[in-house]
């Protein structure tokens, strides 16, 4: 199912050349940490679609990685009322199935409460937090992925290509935890702006 | 968790004869399912005050609504009827009184009527304002809703719960606009409002009033029963919006400036949800419009003659906008909200913007309805400032404040919004600060007129003129129309008479 155009803004051009390519070149030699850590796990969880907040170009390059394996990409900036409405109620209501994102906390904290009433819940999230000096820090947040917030940290500013490979091919183990997470519950009062890492999936997956 | 009072023998019957009514998949006691019901926002977040469901309960007819009373009526269990659970920052799905079991009404999604000759709408709990929306898109039917900010929430929720959008006048006071209600008495018995007691009423949705005494208010912000449909009016599509501002430069000025204000809705020249802005050196006030072509264009005209006729007041008008066939898009550009478009655009503002580079999370309102009269609005504008320091003790705890919403037909409301987190000790001093506020301004005539649950009975003592009179005599009924006292206790300040003596 194709998504049509956002209504509240187009599409921003992909990663340059450049960056793609670094990224990428980043990506086959990565450790596997994430990977063997999601591996293995877990009954199989399909991503049906990376959502990315395409304001954030971290968003972006993680999204064409997302792409390029595979996953469907679907942008939002900030408001996800279009990708719910035009595409996720109906799927969702005839089939739950597993999604991903790199987006601000509002689209996750939506789409979580959303996919509750689909029996989805979110199985992995992570936090990815600019520290003011050109760096991320990364926080896991709820996943059984050991070792993959060094893994982003070592990847510096791949981190997206990173992060997209560790969610499309370890989407699979991060289906067992089901708690939900924090931000469906609330947000930190004032923290620094943070992009937020996720895939929400059926919760019969676990 | 168990309801107080309530033996572990007595729940466990309870529950399966819940099962028994609803289907055991529709049952829900797991920890993991219970976290689904708590409120987002809690001011209480993780802290041993916190409200919190022992189960949950979801019907999907009104026969099984009646079975799942019955049973807790026999049981004296604490119910908590619910819609979709999303009013945040008034408490969400979570019960104002721990260890209730949420009566979730979510699967009772069908839009029952849609009537275009005569524009109204019936429908169950669960429908969301994207669900009627769809609906009517769907049809091609040429009406409006009017949805809230944001949309996702329950029609009936948004109603019985005092809430308004953004559209003309009636539809935007979305309890103003029902008509007939249908209601299962804790004790599970079905009773219909107005004309809807009449039996094969054909007009329970075209007259509110029916037969003697109104019932209806009764169920809003209310503990009396649950609202199983209810009925609405909805708006003709207009054919297109106008809207203009007028602006100001000094406090002086904005005196008439609300004068003419007052004077222009109630003479019905203005419609829409008008928007006040400034406060600091000026004041701006946008006047939006809707009907047909020439009707609104010369509305518009004769508040700009009215509004140009103060002395310093400038007026510029925005170009005409026709509104869209049911099915087609909105205009491009609008806020959508203002065109009947439910969404949930608000949520983004809590990311990161231009406009908002520190976002918080969660967030609770102070909203006191205060007169609409310019010098009321820049004394609670002056309140609030000369308040706020010392009220925060001194931090900057991210009150922020005051947004004057002249959205309700006749009256103000000075919203503070508070921002809330899940740090215990933050919240701590947002809890004390809401407190001050609530009490200050109930001292100078002003009080909510909607309140997260945390501080519902707080808001209800302001209530207090000759001894709390209208609070006992909401008590009264209560104990009559629910004598085992089960439906939403405490909600609105109202308690049953066995926790009201505990």
């Amino acid at each position: 199912m194709e998504l049509p155009a956002a209504r509240h803004g187009g599409r921003q051009p992909m990663t340059d050349r450049r960056k793609f390519l670094k990224a990428a070149a980043v990506l086959s030699t990565a450790p596997l940490a994430a990977r063997a850590a999601f591996a293995g796990n877990g009954s199989a969880a399909r991503l049906d679609a990376v959502v990315i907040d395409s304001r954030h170009e971290a968003a972006r390059v993680f999204g064409d990685f997302a792409a390029l394996a595979g996953a469907p990409r679907r942008e939002v900036q900030g408001d996800i009322t279009d990708l719910w409405q035009r595409e996720l109620v109906q799927r969702w209501r005839e089939a739950p199935a597993a999604v991903a994102g790199l987006t601000e906390r509002p689209a996750l904290f939506l789409l979580e409460r959303l996919g509750w009433d689909h029996g989805l819940r979110v199985v992995f999230e992570a936090e990815h937090l600019p520290n003011g000096v050109g760096g991320v820090q990364h926080r896991i947040v709820q996943s059984n992925a050991a070792g993959l917030e060094l893994e982003l940290a070592a990847a510096g500013s791949d981190w997206p290509a990173v992060l997209a490979d560790a969610l499309i091919h370890g989407s699979r183990a991060a289906t067992r935890d089901t708690r939900p997470s924090g931000a469906a519950m609330a947000a930190n009062l004032a923290e620094p702006t943070k992009l937020y890492s996720w895939i929400i999936a059926p919760r019969t997956a676990a | 968790m168990l309801p107080q009072g309530i033996s572990e023998r007595d729940f466990a019957r309870a529950l399966d004869e819940f099962r028994a009514a609803v289907g055991a998949e529709w049952v829900f006691s797991s920890d993991e399912d219970m976290q689904l019901y708590r409120d987002a926002y809690s001011p209480f977040w993780g802290e041993p005050e916190e409200r919190l469901a022992s189960a949950a309960v979801a019907p999907s007819t009104v026969e099984q609504v009646q079975a799942v009373m019955r049973a807790a009526n026999r049981y004296r269990i604490p119910v908590y009827p619910i819609s979709t659970g999303r009013n945040l920052a008034y408490g969400g799905a979570a019960p104002v009184y721990s260890g209730s079991v949420v009566l979730d009404l979510k699967r009772m999604n069908r839009v029952l009527e849609v009537d275009t000759r005569n524009a109204s709408a019936l429908v169950e709990p669960g429908v969301s304002y994207f669900d009627l929306y769809n609906y009517i898109q769907e049809r091609g039917l040429d009406v409006w809703i009017d949805p809230p900010d944001p949309g996702w929430g329950s029609v009936i929720g948004n109603a019985l719960d005092g809430g308004g959008g953004w559209t003309a006048y009636p539809f935007r006071d979305h309890f103003g606009a029902h008509c007939g209600m249908e209601i299962v008495t804790a004790e599970g018995d079905v009773v219909r409002t107005g004309m809807g007691a009449l039996p094969n009423a054909k007009s329970w949705q075209e007259n509110k009033w029916g037969y003697g005494p109104w019932v209806d208010g009764l169920f809003r912000q209310s503990n009396m029963g649950v609202v199983t449909k209810m009925g609405f009016w909805l708006m003709p599509r207009p054919e297109a919006y106008i809207s203009g501002t007028a602006q100001i430069g000094n406090d002086a000025g904005v005196v008439a400036l609300i004068d003419t204000l007052n004077l222009l809705e109630n003479e019905h020249v203005i419609n829409g949800s008008t928007q006040l802005g400034g406060g600091g050196q000026g004041w701006s006030l946008q006047i939006p419009i809707y009907g047909p072509a020439n009707v609104i264009r010369a509305q518009l005209d004769y508040a700009r003659s009215r509004f140009e006729a103060i002395e310093g007041c400038t007026f510029n008008e925005t170009e005409m906008v026709r509104t869209t066939p049911p099915g087609a898009e909105p205009p491009p550009g609008v806020r959508l909200v203002n065109f009947g478009v439910p969404n949930l655009s608000t949520f983004s503002l809590l990311g990161r913007s231009q406009f908002q580079p520190n976002p918080a999370g969660g967030h609770i309102g102070f909203s006191p309805i205060i007169p609409r009269r310019g010098e009321e609005l820049i004394k609670f504008r002056d309140f609030y400032r000369s308040n706020l320091a010392e009220i925060s003790g001194g931090e900057n705890l991210g009150i922020q404040g005051p947004v004057f919403m002249t959205n309700w037909e006749r009256s103000l409301v000075g919203l503070i919004m508070f921002p809330i987190s899940k740090n215990a000790g933050e919240n701590a001093k947002i809890r004390v600060a809401f407190e001050r506020w609530v009490a200050l301004a109930a001292e100078q005539g002003w009080a909510e007129y909607r309140a997260p649950a945390a501080f519902q009975d707080l808001v209800s003592d302001t209530y207090s003129y000759n001894d709390h009179a209208l609070r006992k005599l909401r008590e009264r009924i209560k104990d009559a129309v629910d004598p085992n006292g089960i439906i939403s206790a405490g909600r609105y300040g109202v308690w049953p008479k066995h926790l009201r003596d505990a």
